[in-house]
């Protein structure tokens, strides 16, 4: 059993529904310090509105949350500017956004700056290290609509990481990448967590991916269906059931 | 050549028309990211129906305009986002309701003169002393404003979701947007005129962003070429005695073809 402090996140007995069916029924998990945790479900299980709880875009409508020990609501400022939110595939409106690599990395400062206060040199600061922490220094002054979709990812993760953030969210961070990028992409990932002891949510409907990168899983198809080690997760049947077919090669090919 | 500045009407003219080519595209660019171009338009619109109010109770046409277009932005914004109803549709509603609101009012009040071409396409004989003072004290409150709110505005702009996330107050923010833009229609309709100032919003900008530079060059060079259209758009009126609107917007109209033609690829 963890230690209070250690708990950054948990969930207890939350549902939520939007029409007549429910999207999440009775949740209960908690996510400690410094997990790297990979959130799998089909597509219209609940994922992305599980993953809006976590980062407070969505109020539970029975049960509690609780990020750092307290509702959402009652994070200070400082507090919420820890938490580092990568949303779903960068839209068309942002892909195509007039703005440089370093606006956008600054633009992540704009919240701690007080009512009346302009960027000053520790923000700079803070962008041109989370632009060199992201390998994409080189590609400040260039616009988003010349980058790649790998490019685009390491700004988005940049821009995430401009606040120092304990904990870092993930929305399918992968679609619409290359594969090479993706390597790259999580191996990056990783690092974040391993060396800064960065806690990583990242919901993912690829089985492969979450097999490979996370150290947890954490399985949601309107209930949550397991939560573990995935060594554990991936060796029993529940993901069969979940998809409706056989994982094996994916399990023993790690 | 610069007997033009001995008048005092066209010092006037050129004090509001300079005031008017900051703000517009200061506020505009926001507003042309974000895809909400046609806000200015709409609200251009509404403005119409205040400046009706003015010709029947004879008050001033700008102080009745913006109350109305403020009144209007934050119809707008409450429609867009509390009820199911898409944001295009919400703007055509507000366009077309002011304007017939407008015919009634402008009917009403036939007798009481009112030079309705020069309310609808800007005259620079038309700016009191009053006027300026109100346009140009007004423009330094919207610049201010936007200065000290830039990083923020930018950031929402970009990205709603996770300035939320990050604790930005998205919803006031997005309506301090709406109030000024609403604000800088009232304040240009003198010079350019209620029909015109959407452009005035919205054409510099596009004209700025097929230089493909950052946001905030962007920017800058949409002042710049805001400030030439409004700056040559006068001196032509002036001098060819044409309506200031249309000469200042066709200016810019010229600016974004030449911004079109030097980029294309």
């Amino acid at each position: 059993m963890p230690k209070t402090s250690d708990i950054i996140i948990s969930m207890r007995d939350v549902s939520m529904q939007y029409t007549d069916t429910p999207v999440l029924e009775h949740l209960s998990f908690r996510i400690n310090q410094g997990e790297y945790v990979g959130i799998l479900g089909p597509n219209g299980g609940g994922k992305t509105t599980l993953l809006k709880l976590l980062v407070g875009m969505l109020h539970p409508q029975q049960g509690e949350v609780k990020i750092f020990g307290k509702p959402f609501r009652d994070l200070t400022a400082s507090e919420r500017s820890t938490i580092g939110f990568v949303p779903q595939r960068i839209s068309e409106g942002r892909i195509d956004f007039p703005a440089t690599v370093a606006e956008v990395v600054l633009s992540g400062r704009a919240p701690s700056l007080g009512w009346t206060r302009r960027y000053r040199h520790d923000d700079l600061a803070a962008a041109h290290s989370a632009m060199e922490q992201a390998g994409i220094e080189q590609l400040h002054d260039r616009l988003l609509g010349t980058l790649s979709g790998g490019q685009l990812q390491r700004v988005m993760i940049a821009r995430a990481m401009v606040n120092n953030p304990t904990l870092l969210l993930l929305d399918e961070p992968t679609v619409g990448v290359d594969a090479a990028s993706q390597e790259a992409f999580y191996g990056f990932i990783k690092e974040l967590n391993q060396d800064q002891g960065m806690t990583i949510i990242f919901v993912s409907h690829d089985i492969d991916v979450v097999a490979h990168e996370a150290q947890t899983i954490l399985c949601v198809n309107r209930t949550l269906i397991c939560h573990g080690p995935s060594r554990e997760v991936l060796a029993g049947d529940v993901l069969e059931q979940m998809y409706g077919k056989k994982l094996r090669s994916i399990v023993h090919g790690h | 050549m610069f007997e033009i500045f001995q008048f005092d009407f066209m010092q006037r003219a050129f004090g509001a028309g300079i005031a008017i080519a900051i703000i517009a595209p200061t506020i505009g660019i926001f507003l042309v990211v974000r895809r909400f171009s046609l806000i200015s338009d709409t609200l251009a619109h509404v403005s119409l129906a205040g400046v009706a109010v003015a010709a029947l109770t004879g008050t001033n046409a700008i102080l009745t305009a913006m109350i109305t277009t403020v009144l209007a932005a934050f119809g707008i914004e409450r429609l867009r986002f509390s009820r199911n109803i898409f944001g295009e549709s919400v703007l055509a509603i507000f366009l077309s309701g002011s304007l017939a609101l407008s015919s009634i009012l402008f009917g009403l009040s036939r007798g009481r003169a009112v030079g309705l071409s020069s309310i609808l396409f800007g005259s620079i004989t038309t700016v009191s002393p009053g006027d300026v003072r109100l346009i140009v004290t007004l423009a330094i409150i919207v610049t201010v404003i936007i200065l000290a709110l830039y990083p923020k505005l930018f950031a929402v702009a970009f990205d709603e979701e996770v300035a939320q996330v990050n604790g930005l107050p998205v919803q006031l923010l997005n309506t301090v947007i709406m109030i000024l833009a609403a604000m800088s229609v009232a304040l240009a309709i003198r010079i350019v005129g209620a029909l015109l100032i959407g452009a005035l919003m919205v054409m510099p900008v596009v004209a700025a962003l097929q230089w493909k530079l950052s946001f905030q060059k962007s920017l800058w060079l949409a002042i710049a070429f805001s400030l030439l259209a409004v700056l040559s758009g006068l001196f032509i009126s002036y001098y060819w005695d044409l309506a200031s609107g249309g000469t200042i917007v066709l200016v810019a109209l010229l600016t974004f073809t030449f911004s079109l033609v030097m980029n294309r690829r």
